[in-house]
């Protein structure tokens, strides 16, 4: 497998980005009770956030609960809720929580796609909510050939998805991730097939200060070849919006807006691209029950390699997790690690 | 091609020791110049009077300039300390045993040798040349000449903008190289600042360090936030050292001290307490002053904000998704991107708007005039008269240089009146007094002011709602931004009629973010000359 770094030659894939792929690989959950913060100080600028998470991502794979199956009806029935009792009556030109005193915590669009191939440009308007629990959501097609004015079964729902998101899981006709190429990226693994047609939230990327399109722009100049297939960081990253897969295994948090891309429960996982984005996301209250591993790199102004620098001291609820700093795989020259863990009562 | 990640991972994989070649040099006369300005410096920071502090920040601000720079000695460092006054009389005021006198006695023996630091240096530069090897000089923008005086061809071949880092954007965007050399002590902020990458990230194997005896570096240079600070000396490293909560594997570094030159002044070398860059760290009274972030800008001018600042800021890059936006400071906010000036206040600015350089125009050509005529005999007024700056013939030129966005002229009211009076212009040839019932001079003064942003100071600037109402007049003027901004690195826009606000808008082209300044509040957020900001250069 070849390997390319901001558009040079391609090479095999190096020390320091395989290194960075099992450190996510390796990232083991341990609970909302020993959250992990860690620090990744590289050499240079890199786009090592979205190498650790593809680890990350490629584990997941392997794991068959690794999807959102479970919660997606319950989302589309909240979303649903959201729309009729406060979204389409809102008046507001543009979406103030805060002004509306509405509680939401951001505006719905209120319309659904299918995941059905023959479907696909059709879009579904939440009309109004059933009165029976089986059928709790009405659907308006905008074309008369999807149907009428419609109430699916809950078991039904399946099928559908929030306008704008990745469908929960493709129809069982279309073709979903290729697996190829994250097997070669971490030899041995053993990927679901299910899961190439799933998606999850419970990995998150949280993209640098200054905008989505530096992370972005970053992941998309590291790229990887395998025979005739070559794809950059950011589309085996699955991120919505960044590739053409139709499902979506890593969510993106614009640290700029604060913004999540998807509603979803709180993700396992955020790896955090630059300083400012670290220390936004350690401390934000979205992100209190997961892990975080922010990347930095040291050329950067003493004040603020100081300012990441006390958040990684040891506290009274921190401590410095040796066990899992032990079972990393060799640090490459050039990069430091620090891990803390909450400390247990 | 931008550096790789790829081409920096490979160079430290290759180079698994660094070396730091540090060259102590000690000077008779440079020595005694340092101790007779440090005890001067010393004597007038504890005076109440805040004159006497000015003076003190200024003698700083050379002295750290000559430590950090190799500078030619010649008479323009006896010059410098002579433009205090006259060696009885500023002894006689300011209570000096003498000090100022031995000051200029040793500032007269240097104009008969050579810096030795340069010619350190130009042996390093030549020694490179000679191994075919790749390096770059770290220096601040403003050190460079000093640099490039020294390599004059036929005799040397000149040095090129490739050799030169001025910040630690340049370090992190250069390709892996073979040495780097820097002139002063190692430190993360302040006089001869240099990235902590330089220690904590090489991109190099040699570091050719040349530093006046005395001058130590920083403990504690080369900071990662994962590890324990580094000390260079004592690193063992190439192997992965587990500590508490980190896991580290760096460059080794070794240390090779040479020391040249004496200096019998002192008599067992300087101690820490003697190093002026931990005796004289701070400007005076620190407890008067804040820490700020400076922005330069086009014209040899500056802004200093407060550190984190959002500010009101424009993004030319034509794919930016907010062109318009409050940014942070060194975040968000980076050189290349215009800091936008909302200029509100006084309700008559849109009157002001229209007069902008009127006056400005009038005594600038008057002043150009005179120093072309006789620049010594307007500088000798200026001086006579109360106008004490450091340097002056250079600053009169820089007040005679075009209205940009800023009108360059003098920084303090007085020395303004001073300057206007010296050029005995004849208020009645523009606009009678009676017309604005404000004397000329002051109407002048009022548009310098108005330049440099002073009417945020007394205005309502940073209001929320300001900053709001400003963003959305900004967003309609879009199209008429990008199309100045592609012309002009410096620009004003009026606030078009039909608004709540009145006034209007600058903007400043941004060259350069650089932390590490101490400054009154007064001084924040407004347009000054870079020299003057040196004064509040953290050390």
């Amino acid at each position: 497998m070849d390997f390319s770094d901001t558009y040079s030659e391609w090479q095999p894939i190096p020390k320091w980005t395989r290194f960075l792929i099992s450190l996510g690989y390796g990232w083991h959950r341990g609970g909302p009770q020993t959250r992990r913060i860690a620090l990744i100080s590289m050499p240079c600028d890199s786009a090592a956030a979205g190498l650790i998470l593809l680890g990350a991502m490629i584990r997941d794979l392997e794991v068959k609960e690794a999807n959102e199956l479970d919660r997606h009806t319950m989302r589309l029935v909240e979303h649903a809720r959201q729309y009729v009792e406060h979204c389409r009556r809102c008046t507001l030109p543009v979406c103030d929580p805060l002004l509306r005193g509405c509680g939401q915590i951001s505006k719905v669009n209120g319309s659904f796609r299918s995941t059905k191939p023959q479907y696909q440009s059709v879009k579904y308007s939440i009309t109004k909510m059933g009165k029976d629990p089986d059928c709790p959501i009405w659907l308006l097609p905008n074309f008369k050939y999807a149907g009428g004015n419609m109430c699916p079964l809950i078991e039904e729902l399946g099928e559908f998805f929030i306008d704008g998101d990745s469908p929960s899981q493709l129809h069982f006709s279309t073709s979903g991730l290729s697996p190829e190429l994250y097997e070669q990226l971490v030899p041995g693994t053993v990927i679901l097939p299910d899961n190439l047609k799933r998606s999850y939230s419970a990995l998150c990327l949280a993209g640098r200060a200054i905008g989505e399109s530096a992370t972005r722009e970053m992941c998309a100049s590291m790229r990887f070849r395998s025979g005739s297939k070559e794809h950059g960081l950011g589309e085996l990253l699955t991120i919505q919006d960044w590739s053409v897969a139709k499902v979506s295994r890593v969510a993106f948090f614009n640290t700029r807006t604060e913004e999540l891309d998807r509603k979803a429960a709180t993700p396992h996982l955020v790896v955090a691209d630059g300083d400012a984005s670290f220390l936004k996301v350690v401390d934000h209250s979205e992100f209190q029950r997961s892990d975080v591993v922010g990347v930095i790199h040291r050329t950067m102004e003493r004040d603020k390699l100081e300012t990441v620098g006390i958040k990684m001291q040891p506290s009274q609820w921190y401590a410095a997790d040796t066990d899992r700093l032990c079972e990393l795989p060799p640090l490459p020259r050039g990069i430091s690690v620090a891990i803390l863990r909450r400390r247990t009562p | 091609m931008p550096t790789t990640a790829s081409s920096v991972f490979d160079f430290i994989e290759r180079h698994e020791a660094c070396s730091i070649k540090r060259h102590e040099i000690a000077s008779p006369g440079f020595g005694a110049l340092r101790r007779s300005m440090g005890s001067i410096i010393r004597k007038l920071r504890e005076s109440q009077d805040r004159e006497a502090n000015e003076i003190s920040d200024q003698l700083r601000a050379l002295l750290f300039t000559w430590l950090t720079s190799p500078v030619v000695f010649d008479t323009a460092i006896r010059d410098a300390l002579r433009s205090f006054g006259e060696p009885e009389a500023f002894e006689a005021r300011w209570d000096l045993r003498g000090e100022y006198k031995a000051a200029l006695r040793a500032a007269e023996t240097l104009i008969l040798v050579e810096n030795p630091i340069r010619e350190q240096l130009r042996t390093a530069v030549r020694e490179l040349r000679a191994q075919g090897r790749t390096f770059k000089i770290f220096c601040h923008r403003k050190g460079r000449p000093h640099f490039d005086s020294l390599f004059v061809p036929p005799l040397d071949a000149p040095l090129g903008d490739s050799v030169f880092l001025h910040s630690v954007r340049d370090y992190r965007e250069t390709e892996p190289f073979g040495a780097i050399i820097k002139v002063g002590p190692l430190r993360s902020a302040g006089w001869g600042a240099a990235p902590d990458a330089l220690i904590s990230a090489p991109r190099f194997d040699t570091l050719v360090q040349i530093v006046w005896s005395g001058c130590g570096d920083e403990p504690g240079f080369g900071y990662d936030p994962v590890a324990p600070p580094s000390d260079v000396s004592l690193n063992p490293g190439n192997t992965p050292l587990p500590n508490d909560s980190a896991l580290v594997n760096r460059a080794t570094w070794t240390r090779d001290v040479t020391r040249s030159g004496e200096d019998p002044g002192a008599d067992f070398g300087y101690t820490p307490e003697e190093d002026e860059f931990y005796s004289f760290r701070e400007p005076n009274q620190p407890s008067e002053k804040r820490r700020a972030t400076l922005v330069e800008i086009v014209g040899g001018d500056g802004v200093l904000y407060p550190p984190n600042s959002a500010i009101l800021s424009f993004d030319p890059n034509p794919h930016a998704n907010e062109p318009l936006a409050l940014r942070l400071l060194g975040e968000t906010l980076t050189a290349g991107m215009f800091v936008i000036q909302t200029l509100i206040g006084d309700v008559d600015f849109g009157g002001l708007l229209a007069a902008e350089g009127r006056c400005s125009r009038v005594w600038k050509q008057r002043l150009s005039e005179e120093m072309q005529i006789n620049p010594e005999g307007i500088c000798r007024i200026l001086h006579h008269n109360g106008v004490t700056l450091l340097c002056l013939r250079s600053c009169v030129e820089h007040w005679c240089e075009p209205s940009t966005t800023v009108i360059h002229a003098p920084q303090q009211r007085k020395h303004f009146q001073i300057l206007m009076e010296a050029l005995a212009i004849d208020s009645g040839a523009d606009s009678p007094v009676g017309a604005h019932g404000i004397p000329w001079w002051q109407r002048a003064w009022n548009e310098v002011r108005i330049s440099r942003g002073e009417a945020i100071q007394a205005g309502v600037h940073g209001h929320e709602a300001i900053e709001d109402q400003a963003l959305a007049i900004l967003n309609g003027l879009l199209p008429e931004i990008r199309q100045k901004a592609d012309s002009s690195p410096g620009f004003r826009l009026p606030i078009p009629p039909g608004h709540d606000l009145l006034g209007g808008f600058v903007f400043l082209s941004v060259l350069e973010v650089e932390e590490g300044f101490m400054v009154p509040e007064a001084e924040l957020r407004v347009v000054r000359d870079l020299n003057s900001i040196e004064q509040w250069r953290l050390a």
